[in-house]
């Protein structure tokens, strides 16, 4: 993977890392008993820190730029079906 | 041994370092940054705990953590970049600061750096546009 294929990973997985402070956000505006939003942060946090570890060993075992941006797209759906607010959950 | 000292932020510090360095030199390239932004993605996902357990108290009340919760109340207070423009958003964010571990606030901090360096830009932009027209004017 070049350069430039990296930066558009890196930029997929900002705007996922901006998925999860706008969930956690406009939740926590929505003031939800503290241990509610303590879980969402975590759980939440859990799957970008999944999402990055599997990338950075993508990127680095060389997988193509499709496959890497699979990944990020899968965490996208994970961190829509846990957004309390607006829960998404995609067809099987 | 205190948190200052960690590896996270010596991480941090030396990409700062690097970046300083290019832009002293006045060769501030796109394939620099991309390695800069790589190196940090590295750093920030390379363990799943970013603060060791016996240090998570340290850190809890350290002065960084309440310079970077300081830091982090102002950025939401100015003008922010779409997502974090929306006011529930802000008022949201503004009450969860205090839950953030120490990696949801560096990375938040990013996005901060990045609206920092976008203004930035912008205002280099708008100087080198008054300056031609003036230069034209003339």
């Amino acid at each position: 993977m070049n350069k430039n294929e990296r930066d558009q990973v890196l930029d997929s997985f900002d705007h996922l890392i901006k998925k999860y402070f706008k969930m956690v956000g406009l939740f926590s505006n929505a003031q939800p008993p503290e241990g509610r939003l303590k879980g969402l942060i975590n759980v939440g946090w859990t799957a970008v820190q999944a999402c990055g570890k599997q990338v950075k060993e993508a990127i680095e075992s060389g997988k193509p730029l499709t496959e890497v941006t699979l990944i990020i797209f899968r965490f996208e759906q994970q961190l829509d079906a846990l957004d309390p607010l607006h829960p998404f959950v995609p067809n099987a | 041994m205190t948190y200052e000292g960690s590896q996270a932020r010596r991480g941090r510090d030396d990409r700062n370092d690097k970046l300083n360095a290019s832009q002293e030199a006045g060769k501030v390239e796109e394939f620099d940054r991309s390695d800069i932004r790589w190196d940090h993605f590295q750093d920030t996902f390379r363990e799943y705990d970013d603060i060791p357990p016996e240090m998570f108290a340290i850190w809890f009340e350290s002065d960084l953590r309440r310079q970077l919760l300081k830091d982090l109340e102002e950025w939401l207070d100015g003008d922010l970049e779409p997502p974090f423009d929306d006011e529930n958003l802000i008022k949201g964010l503004k009450l969860s600061l205090g839950f953030f571990s120490h990696a949801q606030l560096q990375e938040l901090q990013r996005f901060t750096d990045k609206v920092g360096e976008g203004l930035a830009a912008l205002e280099d932009q708008e100087h080198f546009e008054k300056s031609s027209k003036s230069e034209i004017d003339e």
